[in-house]
């Protein structure tokens, strides 16, 4: 079924649904492109995202920040259809194997409020806490009422992992995906999984927002995603930002009362996260550009093939993977996957391991967030590089111990010199566990009773 | 200044970056993938230029810019001064005809363009006279 309700079109897509009669007697605004130094589909107002040619006689003024979703000039005009919900009565009904932990419970419970006063909310929850679980009932909650969600998550590769986690949930909803690739782009749905630039398409359709990874790039980076976010909303509409690891800006608004938040110190497991530990290996680069491996590494990697450890082995750049990939070919004759972002068969490769082939798998940041592979330890090789954010490094460590059968595995930096990021991570981890401690919610990593089950 | 490709902040690197007559347009590291040829190929296809026609054929014309002087340059030696007739090749179905836009701010407008839709070349085509005509290719 074709969405028009809550959406916003250039002239060629409105006329075309005009044409085959999509669109017939339905209230329609027409607003111009730009007005007075503003785009109206982005809300830019910088001027030098602004830029103008002339054309037979004619001044051409145009936005630059969102040209990617076609030209919109202060010749053209945008066509808005406002949103009617047409949600069926069981569309709610949420899968009846669900089943939360008290803890993620909270968080569930935070959310409802928050879906139930129309405020805007974090959940801020360690790294595999459940937070997709957390969110259903809000969701399901939402759908009764006859209120249409939005899930946003700047990066594709995790919509499309997310997508049918959500369908399971909700078998009576109509869930669509949309991103770059997407062949959903003009479809209705009950619950969009977007990514947030497709989000552009949308005028006020969604009463509730829920945006994953609200610290991820690119979302933090681009001003114009967090307008469209929000203009993609009804005004009254609730929003939940989920995070692991929220910006300083964001705890800081926690810390000072801002911004309303509900913590999650702990995994659904009960178990305490890992805390990364430190190896100095000098310059990992230096090293297998020159076809080396720095004894220390070689020493680890070693141990874990003898006790069949697997392990994911995060590297900066895509440069360094490589070459550590033949170096580890050449000196331990060891035959390792390399996934990286321009990889075309990354997601065949990633899928692999996750059913068990291979021992080790080598990445960039690709795999930092979103990936649950269980029974694993990490590496994170020249662990002082720039690109190491405390975010990034926080994210990594938390792929390990995910699963309440391995509650634990090993954390290394492998590093030329601690970095601040380093220790801010290491800390946010180590604060973590002690919160959680503080407040009763962790059991002995010995114990075998879990107290929770996933969807 | 902010690389009119890019948009990451331009870093003066050298004198000649320092001393430029008008701002600069290009970083450092969009300025290498900027490649002239010469009069009959202009510039040096590479992915990088390839981005920056998808970008103009989606209406970013801020970009024509990057080609005016060297294509001025051709222009010029291609005898434009003389010409009857410059014919200009590219895709039809455009939000504006970047190319076009591009060589009418460069020549007089006493100048006859005709434009001629082509798939996939960029192609500017100066008629002298009669049968002698030359060909500008933008990139090769």
């Amino acid at each position: 079924m074709i969405d028009i309700y809550g959406r916003e079109f250039l002239e060629k897509e409105f006329l075309q649904l005009k044409r085959q009669q999509v669109i017939t007697d339905q209230p329609i605004t027409t607003i111009p492109g730009l007005t007075e130094g503003t785009c109206n589909r982005c809300l830019n107002d910088e001027h030098h995202y602004f830029s103008t040619f002339t054309y037979r006689n004619e001044k051409i003024i145009y936005c630059r920040k969102c040209i990617g979703f076609g030209l919109i000039t202060n010749q053209v005009k945008l066509y808005r259809i406002p949103a009617t919900n047409q949600i069926e009565a069981n569309v709610g009904q949420l899968n009846k194997d669900f089943q939360l932990s008290f803890l993620q419970e909270r968080a569930s419970n935070f959310s409802k409020e928050i879906l139930k006063e129309q405020q805007t909310g974090m959940v801020w929850a360690v790294c595999g806490a459940g937070k997709t679980e957390m969110m259903f009932e809000s969701i399901s909650e939402a759908l009764t009422d006859g209120k249409r969600v939005c899930w946003a998550i700047p990066r594709s590769d995790v919509v499309i992992d997310l997508a049918p986690r959500i369908k399971t949930a909700f078998p009576n909803a109509k869930v669509v995906t949309l991103h770059g690739n997407s062949d959903e782009k003009a479809d209705y749905g009950d619950i969009v999984v977007t990514t947030v630039h497709q989000m552009i398409r949308f005028y006020q359709a969604f009463d509730f927002l829920i945006i994953d990874e609200v610290d991820a790039f690119p979302y933090t980076f681009d001003d114009m995603l967090v307008r469209i976010a929000k203009r993609a909303c009804k005004k009254d509409a609730a929003t939940i930002y989920l995070s692991a690891t929220p910006s300083r800006s964001d705890q800081s608004k926690i810390k000072r009362g801002i911004l309303n938040a509900c913590i999650i110190p702990a995994r659904f497991h009960l178990f305490p996260l890992d805390i990364p530990q430190y190896k100095w290996c000098a310059n990992f680069h230096r090293h297998v550009s020159n076809n080396k491996l720095p004894l220390v590494a070689q020493s680890w990697i070693k141990k874990k093939i003898q006790k069949e450890r697997r392990a994911l082995l995060f590297v900066p750049t895509i440069d360094c993977g490589l070459k550590f990939q033949a170096t580890l070919k050449k000196r331990l004759n060891l035959n390792i996957d390399f996934v990286y972002s321009s990889d075309p068969d990354r997601l065949d490769k990633v899928a692999r391991f996750k059913q068990g082939e291979g021992q080790f798998l080598i990445t960039t940041m690709i795999l930092e967030r979103g990936v649950t592979i269980p029974n694993i330890d990490v590496a994170i090789f020249a662990a002082e590089h720039d690109i190491y954010e405390e975010s990034a490094l926080v994210q990594i460590s938390g792929r390990v111990g995910r699963n309440p059968k391995w509650p634990t595995g090993e954390i290394i930096f492998f590093h030329h010199g601690v970095t601040k990021a380093m220790e801010d991570a290491k800390l946010q981890i180590i604060n973590m566990n002690k919160s959680a401690k503080n407040q009763g919610l962790l059991k002995d990593a010995t114990a075998s009773k879990t107290s929770a089950t996933k969807v | 200044m902010t690389c009119i490709a890019c948009d990451n902040s331009i870093r003066i690197e050298t004198l000649k970056q320092l001393f430029a007559l008008k701002p600069l347009l290009l970083c450092g590291r969009c300025s290498e993938y900027l490649i002239p040829k010469s009069t009959e190929i202009l510039y040096e296809d590479n992915e990088w230029i390839r981005t920056i026609i998808d970008r103009l054929n989606q209406g970013d014309l801020v970009l024509i810019q990057l080609f005016k002087r060297h294509l001025q340059k051709a222009l010029i030696k291609k005898g434009t001064l003389k010409s009857k007739m410059i014919i200009i090749e590219s895709k039809e179905a455009l939000p504006y005809p970047w190319l076009e836009i591009l060589v009418e701010s460069i020549i007089k407008k006493d100048k006859k363009i005709i434009f001629s839709p082509s798939r996939d070349e960029l192609l500017i085509t100066v008629e002298k006279q009669k049968n002698v005509k030359s060909q500008i290719s933008l990139i090769g």
